[in-house]
C-alpha cells in the first residue's frame, strides 16, 4: 500500500477552523489525512504542541486569520508566524523537511482555499515519505 | 554510624564535575568520613571489572552523558547496584553539552573526527570497525546521544553545568541525612523551583520587544537591566534557578546560558523558549512589515537555534536527533 | 451501553439524518469510543439537536451520572449553545460539554466510508481527551458602569445615542466635525421615498442637542481607550473652539467681518465660507467655530493679528485664550458609528475628476440639488454656473473594480438613479444616461423606484466607463454598451462620479485603541456576520452604520437601534458576564520574567508582589500568555498544555 500521510491541523476558531466547516458546507472534497484540533487562536500554539504532533504524524497545518488585521487577538497570527519561522530553521538543523510544517491564512469564507491546502499538503507530504530518524533510516 | 558506600561512574564527560566536587574544599573532609569511596576513576579507581564486582552500593553518582555502549553499561550498573542514584550535573540530567554532537549522525561525527579532519591521517573509524588492539576494546558509539534520566530512573538530581559549590554542600548534606537514616525525597532536585528571573536582580522594562537579536560583544549594555529586553538572548526566563543566591552568569554581566536546565512544569527547555523568543522579536509591532519581511527577519535573527536554544537539553527535546530520512 | 470508570464521560453521535451517517459509521463510532476508559456511556441518534435527542442527552446525564459530554455533530458554531443548555438544565456545568465536528470537518468533505469513520473516531476521542481536562467554571462578573459612548455624530451615532438617552441611560456623544448630521446633512432628498434629508435629520439633530441625557462633545477625538466592558476609560481630544456655544447668538457678524475666505466642506468645495463660520445654519451644536487652519492668527492662537471677530461680537463669545482640552470620560459601552468617506477621486486618473470642472463627485451634485447647496438647489455645473442639460452619471467609480475596491459600495446605483429623477424632474427636456455594471436595487421598494426613474425617460447604459475629460466646455465619455456591443463615445455638460465609499482615516488607529479588528478594507468587523452582526468581537464594543462596511440610510438605521438594544441589554444588569475561559497563573511556578505581559494583547496581564496577575474582566482567553510563558506557569482555562498534549495523542492515534 502506498504511504499515506498524516496531518494533524491546528486551526483557530475563527477563521481556520471556520474555513475548515465552510469546505463543508460547500460540500468541497479533500483527503481524510487531515485530522482537526480547534484552538482559540493560532496565539495559543507553543511550538512544543507542533513538534510533539510532527512526532506523531508526519505534518502539521496551522490554520489562522489573515494577517496584519482579522486576528480577533489582534496579534496572535503572527504569533504563529514567527514561532513557525524559528521552527524552520531549527528543524533544518536537525534534518527535517521544514515544508512539514505549514502555515496557512485562512478566512471563514476560504472553504476552497482549506481544501486545496489540504490536497496540495498531502501531495507534498506524499512525495516526502514518513518522517525518519537515523535509526529507522538506516536499518542495521 | 555504618560509613555509605558511595560510586561515581562516567559517562561522556568532560572532567569538570570532579572538579566541581572539589571545590567545595574542607566539606570533602566531611564527605570522606560520611563515606567509603568504593569506585570512583578519579579518586581510588576505574575499571569496569571493579565495578561489575562491586555490590551493595548506597550513593551511585553518575557524571556524563551516554554517548558510548560503555557510557551505558556504567550506568546501568550503577543502576542496578544503588540504592540512591544521583544524577550529578547537566549531562546525566538533561544531556548537557555533548547531546549537542546528536545535530550530526554518529557516522558523519566518526567520518569528521577519524577522516575528514585535515590533520587526520587514519585510515578507518575504529567504532565501525570494533578495533581491538591487545586488550583494548574500542566502545561503539551509540546512534545518538541520550540524557541518563531517559535511560533509567534517577532519585537526586543536580544539575549545573557544573553544578555550584552550594549544591555539592547540599548533596553532601543529603549524604549525610540518608547516613542518618532519613528518608531521600523522590525525583529531588538540588536547584529552585522557579526561574533564573525570580533571583535576578536586574529591571525589566513593562514590556519586552526585542528589535534585534544582539550577541553581547555587538552592544553597551545597561548593566542594570534584564539583558532580553536589551536584545542579549538570555535563558533566564526558561531555566531553574539555583546557581546562586544572585545567578552565577548573570552577576559576572553575562547572559544566562540555561545549564540549569528547564523548569519543572517544561520538558523540552529549548523549544518552549524557541516559541517565546520567536514571540518577542518586534512584539507588537510585527503590522508596520509585510508577513514575508517579517519572516526574514525572524529568520536571520538566529541562525544556530540548536546551540543557542539547546544548548544543554537537546537530548531531552521533543526532536532531540539527527533525521536523515528528509 | 455501559461501562465502569471513575471519570464518566458520555458521548453522543448524530446521525443528522443522513448527513453524516451516510459517510460515518456511526454505530462503530459509538461502540468504539465507548471503549475509551472514560467513556461510560456511549449512543447514538438521527437528531441530537431535536427534542427526543435532547431528552436522551438529559436523561443519561442523571441515569448514568455523568460527569462530563461530548457530542459529535456538526459545527460548535451551529450548537454548542444548545446542548450546554441542556446539560445545564441537568445540573451539569455548562463547560462540561463540548462538541465535536463530524460533519463540516468529516462526513460532508469525505466520500470513503472507512475513512471518515477513522476520522470522525479521531476528532471525538480528541474531544473526550479535551473535556477530561475541562473544569466547572461559572462566569465571571463585572461592575458595570451605566453610561455609553458613541463615537461618530452621523445618523448613525445620532440614532444609537437617541435610543439609549430615551431608554433613561446617559451617552457621550463624540464628533470630530463641528457639527453632528454627518453625510445625511449634505444630502438633497432621500431614496427611494424621495424624503427631504433635512426633514428627516435635522429634527433629530436638535433632539440630541437638547436631551438631558446626552452630552455631545464635537470637535473631537477618541486618542486613548483603558479599561474593558463594563469599564471603559476613555481620553478625548477637544479642539480648542475661541467660541463660547451658550453665549453666540448665531448673529452672524463675525462671519461678515472676517477677511478670510476658504472653501466649505460642508459644501464639498463648491462654495466659500469664512474662517469663522457655522457648517450649516442647522447645526448642532448651534454656534460659530473658528477653522484655526484658515484664521490669520497663527495655530493654537499663539499671537492674535487679527481680532475683527471678536472686536464686533457683541455677545462677548469668543476668545482667543481657550485651548485644546483632554476630556476623560468613563462608559461601560462602546458605539463605533465613524461613517465613511468618499474614495479620493483623483486615483481615478482616467475620470478626470479634479482636473476637470464639470466632472464632479456624487456628494458635490447632492449639494447641487439641495436647497441650502452653494446654489440654492439649482443645478449649476461649476466651470461656467449654466445649468446642463446632457448629463452622464458613472456608477461604481471605484467600486468593483479591482483596481481600486473590489467591493460593491452598496447605495450607487440608487443614489445616482435619485439624483438623475430629481434632475430630470426639474429639467423633463434634460437627457440624462447612467453608466453601470449591474444593476442593484434589493432593497425594499427599491426596484419599484429604478422602474420608476426608468419610465421617467432616463436611460442606463450597461457598460464600463474607460475614460472621461473635458475639452471646449463640453464632457466626453468613453465606454461601451455590452448589451448592444457597440463602442460609445459621447459628449456632456457634466459628468458625476458616483464614488465608492470607502473607510474613514483615522479608523485604523481608532480600531487599533478599542481592540477592535477591521477587514482589508478597514471596515470594522462584526463578531458573527449572522448571529451578532452588531458585536465586536471585543465584549462591550459594538458598530453601527456604514462604519461597519458600506449601507443605505435604512439599513444604517436599523443597525443602529440594534446596536443601542444591545447596548441597551447590557445597561439593564448590574453586572456583567464574562466567559470564564480565561487565562490562570500558578504563582508559585511564575517568576515574573513579563513576557506574558508583553504580548497580552489586552494589558490584562500585571506582575503583583512577583507573580504574574491575570484580570480576568480584561482576559479574552486566546491564550497567547500560555504559548509563550517559559516556565509553564499560566495556563488557559480548558485548553492547558496538558489537554492540547492528549488532543494531539488523540487525533495521531491510529484506527484498530
Amino acid at each position: 500500500m502506498s504511504f499515506r500521510p498524516r496531518i494533524t491541523a491546528f486551526l483557530c476558531q475563527w477563521c481556520g477552523s471556520k474555513g475548515a466547516d465552510m469546505a463543508g458546507t460547500s460540500r468541497m472534497k479533500y483527503p481524510s489525512t487531515v485530522t482537526p484540533i480547534r484552538v482559540p487562536c493560532t496565539g495559543r500554539i507553543d511550538l512544543t504542541h507542533v513538534l510533539d504532533a510532527l512526532t506523531k504524524s508526519d505534518g502539521v497545518l496551522i490554520g489562522g486569520c489573515y494577517t496584519p488585521s482579522n486576528c480577533h487577538y489582534k496579534h496572535g497570527n503572527y504569533q504563529a508566524l514567527k514561532r513557525v519561522e524559528l521552527l524552520k530553521v531549527f528543524l533544518k538543523q536537525m534534518g527535517v523537511n521544514p515544508d512539514r510544517v505549514r502555515l496557512e491564512w485562512i478566512r471563514a469564507s476560504e472553504g476552497k482555499k482549506f481544501a486545496e491546502t489540504i490536497r496540495s499538503f498531502t501531495e507534498q507530504l506524499e512525495k516526502l515519505g514518513p518522517l525518519k530518524t537515523q535509526e529507522e533510516a538506516m536499518p542495521e | 554510624m555504618k560509613k555509605a558506600r558511595l560510586a561515581v561512574g562516567y559517562g561522556s564527560i568532560c572532567g569538570g564535575c570532579d572538579v566541581a566536587f572539589t571545590d567545595v574544599g574542607t566539606e570533602l573532609v566531611d564527605l570522606a568520613e560520611l563515606v567509603d569511596i568504593v569506585y570512583w576513576p578519579a579518586v581510588v579507581d576505574g575499571k569496569i571489572e571493579q565495578l561489575k564486582k562491586i555490590s551493595d552500593i548506597d550513593i551511585g553518582i553518575y557524571f556524563g552523558a551516554v554517548r558510548t555502549e560503555h557510557h551505558e553499561l556504567v550506568l546501568r550498573l550503577l543502576d542496578e547496584k544503588s540504592k540512591i542514584l544521583v544524577a550529578f550535573g547537566t549531562c546525566p540530567c538533561y544531556g548537557g553539552i555533548p547531546a549537542l554532537g546528536n545535530v550530526e549522525t554518529s557516522d558523519s561525527l566518526l567520518q569528521t573526527a577519524y577522516s575528514e579532519a585535515p590533520n587526520t591521517t587514519n585510515d578507518g573509524i575504529p567504532g565501525l570497525r570494533k578495533l581491538k588492539r591487545q586488550t583494548m576494546e574500542v566502545p561503539r558509539l551509540k546512534a545518538f546521544i541520550s540524557a541518563p534520566s531517559d535511560l533509567v530512573n534517577f532519585d537526586v538530581f543536580v544539575p549545573g553545568c557544573p553544578p555550584p559549590v552550594q549544591s555539592v554542600s547540599k548533596l553532601i548534606d543529603l549524604i549525610r541525612d540518608y547516613s542518618a537514616g532519613d528518608p531521600i525525597p523522590e525525583m529531588h532536585f538540588i536547584a529552585e523551583e522557579t526561574s533564573v528571573c525570580d533571583f535576578c536582580k536586574r529591571e525589566k522594562p513593562e514590556v519586552i520587544s526585542i528589535d534585534r537579536i544582539m550577541r553581547i560583544h555587538e552592544v553597551e549594555f545597561n548593566e542594570d537591566e534584564c539583558f532580553l529586553s536589551q536584545g542579549i538572548l538570555c535563558m533566564g526566563p526558561v531555566t531553574r534557578a539555583g546557581c546562586g543566591e544572585e545567578p552565577r552568569c548573570i552577576q559576572k554581566n553575562m547572559p544566562c546560558r540555561g545549564c540549569f536546565g528547564p523548569l519543572p512544569k517544561v520538558r523540552d527547555q529549548g523549544t518552549k523558549f524557541l516559541s517565546s523568543i520567536a514571540s518577542s522579536i518586534v512584539l507588537g509591532k510585527e503590522k508596520n512589515m509585510s508577513d514575508e519581511d517579517l519572516q526574514h527577519l525572524v529568520k536571520k535573527q538566529v541562525l544556530d537555534p540548536v546551540g543557542q536554544f539547546y544548548r544543554f537539553a537537546l537530548a531531552v527535546a521533543a526532536f532531540n536527533r539527527r533525521y536523515t530520512g528528509d | 451501553m455501559e461501562r465502569k470508570s471513575t471519570e464518566r464521560i458520555g458521548v453522543f453521535v448524530c446521525h443528522c439524518g443522513r448527513n453524516i451517517a451516510e459517510t460515518v459509521d456511526v454505530e462503530r463510532v459509538t461502540e468504539e469510543i465507548g471503549e475509551h476508559p472514560s467513556v461510560v456511556f456511549s449512543e447514538h441518534y438521527d437528531y441530537m439537536c431535536s427534542q427526543p435527542g435532547q431528552d436522551m442527552v438529559r436523561d443519561a446525564i442523571k441515569n448514568h451520572s455523568l460527569t462530563s459530554i461530548v457530542v459529535a455533530a456538526c459545527s460548535p458554531t451551529l450548537h454548542e449553545k444548545t446542548f450546554r443548555d441542556v446539560v445545564e438544565k441537568a445540573g451539569m456545568n455548562r463547560y462540561k460539554c463540548e462538541i465535536a465536528n463530524i460533519r463540516e470537518q468529516d462526513s460532508w468533505v469525505h466520500t470513503d466510508k472507512e475513512e471518515a469513520t477513522a476520522k470522525a473516531l479521531r476528532i471525538t476521542r480528541s474531544i473526550v481527551e479535551k473535556v477530561r481536562g475541562n473544569r466547572e467554571l461559572s462566569p465571571i462578573e463585572v461592575d458595570l458602569h451605566k453610561r455609553a459612548l458613541i463615537i461618530g455624530g452621523g445618523i448613525a451615532g445620532m440614532q444609537a445615542s437617541l435610543d439609549i438617552a430615551n431608554a433613561g441611560h446617559q451617552v457621550v456623544l463624540v464628533e470630530r466635525e463641528a457639527t453632528i448630521g454627518g453625510h445625511v446633512a449634505k444630502l438633497a432628498e432621500t431614496f427611494p421615498t424621495l424624503d427631504c434629508a433635512s426633514c428627516i435629520l435635522t429634527p433629530r439633530m436638535s433632539e440630541v442637542a437638547n436631551h438631558p441625557n446626552i452630552k455631545l462633545i464635537v470637535n473631537a477625538e477618541v486618542v486613548d481607550v483603558e479599561g474593558y466592558v463594563g469599564n471603559f476609560r476613555v481620553k478625548i481630544l477637544k479642539k480648542a473652539s475661541y467660541i463660547d456655544a451658550d453665549a453666540c447668538n448665531l448673529c452672524a457678524k463675525c462671519e461678515g467681518v472676517c477677511p478670510e475666505n476658504v472653501l466649505s466642506g460642508f459644501d464639498e468645495y463648491l462654495s466659500f465660507r469664512k474662517a469663522i463660520y457655522i457648517p450649516f445654519p442647522q447645526a448642532v451644536p448651534s454656534t460659530y467655530t473658528i477653522d484655526t487652519e484658515a484664521c490669520l492668527n497663527p495655530e493654537g492662537m499663539k499671537a492674535v493679528i487679527c481680532s475683527k471677530c471678536r472686536d464686533v461680537c457683541e455677545a462677548d463669545a469668543i476668545n482667543y485664550d481657550r485651548s485644546s482640552e483632554m476630556i476623560e470620560e468613563q462608559a461601560g459601552v462602546i458605539v463605533v458609528a465613524t461613517g465613511y468617506q468618499l474614495y479620493a477621486p483623483e486615483n481615478i486618473g482616467e475620470y478626470g475628476a479634479g482636473k476637470y470642472p464639470d466632472i464632479i463627485t456624487s456628494l458635490q451634485f447632492e449639494r447641487l440639488l439641495a436647497p441650502n447647496g452653494p446654489t440654492s438647489g439649482t443645478p449649476r455645473r461649476p466651470s461656467d454656473g449654466k445649468i446642463p442639460k446632457k448629463l452622464a452619471f458613472i456608477h461604481c467609480a471605484g467600486s468593483r473594480d479591482e483596481n481600486h475596491n473590489d467591493y460593491c459600495s452598496s447605495i450607487c446605483c440608487m443614489y445616482s438613479s435619485k439624483q438623475a429623477l430629481l434632475f430630470h424632474e426639474h429639467y423633463p427636456d434634460s437627457e440624462i444616461y447612467n453608466f453601470y455594471i449591474d444593476l442593484r436595487a434589493s432593497g425594499k421598494n427599491y426596484e419599484q423606484f429604478i422602474k420608476r426613474v426608468q419610465d421617467e425617460g432616463i436611460n442606463y447604459i450597461r457598460g464600463k466607463v474607460s475614460k472621461i475629460f473635458e475639452q471646449d466646455g463640453k464632457v466626453t465619455v468613453f465606454g461601451i454598451d455590452t448589451l448592444k456591443g457597440e463602442r460609445i463615445e459621447d459628449q456632456f455638460d457634466m459628468a458625476v462620479l458616483a464614488l465608492s465609499m470607502v473607510a474613514p482615516a483615522g479608523i485604523r488607529d481608532l480600531a487599533t485603541k478599542l481592540g477592535i479588528s477591521y477587514d482589508d478594507y478597514g471596515w470594522i468587523s462584526e463578531e458573527h456576520p449572522k448571529l451578532r452582526p452588531v458585536e465586536t468581537p471585543t465584549a462591550g464594543i459594538f458598530v453601527a452604520g456604514v462604519a461597519h462596511g458600506p449601507k443605505d440610510i435604512q439599513t444604517t438605521v436599523a443597525q443602529a437601534s440594534g446596536a443601542a438594544s444591545k447596548v441597551l441589554d447590557m445597561l439593564s444588569h448590574d453586572v456583567i458576564t464574562h466567559l470564564p475561559t480565561v487565562a490562570r497563573v500558578e504563582r508559585d511556578a511564575c517568576s515574573a520574567c513579563r513576557l506574558c505581559v508583553s504580548v497580552c494583547p489586552y494589558s490584562a496581564i500585571t506582575i503583583e508582589d512577583g507573580a504574574a496577575s491575570v484580570n480576568e474582566a480584561l482576559c479574552e482567553g486566546g491564550g497567547l500568555c500560555a504559548a509563550i510563558c517559559p516556565s509553564g506557569a499560566i495556563e488557559l482555562t480548558n485548553m492547558t498544555g496538558i489537554q492540547m498534549m492528549s488532543m494531539i495523542d488523540a487525533v495521531s492515534e491510529e484506527p484498530r
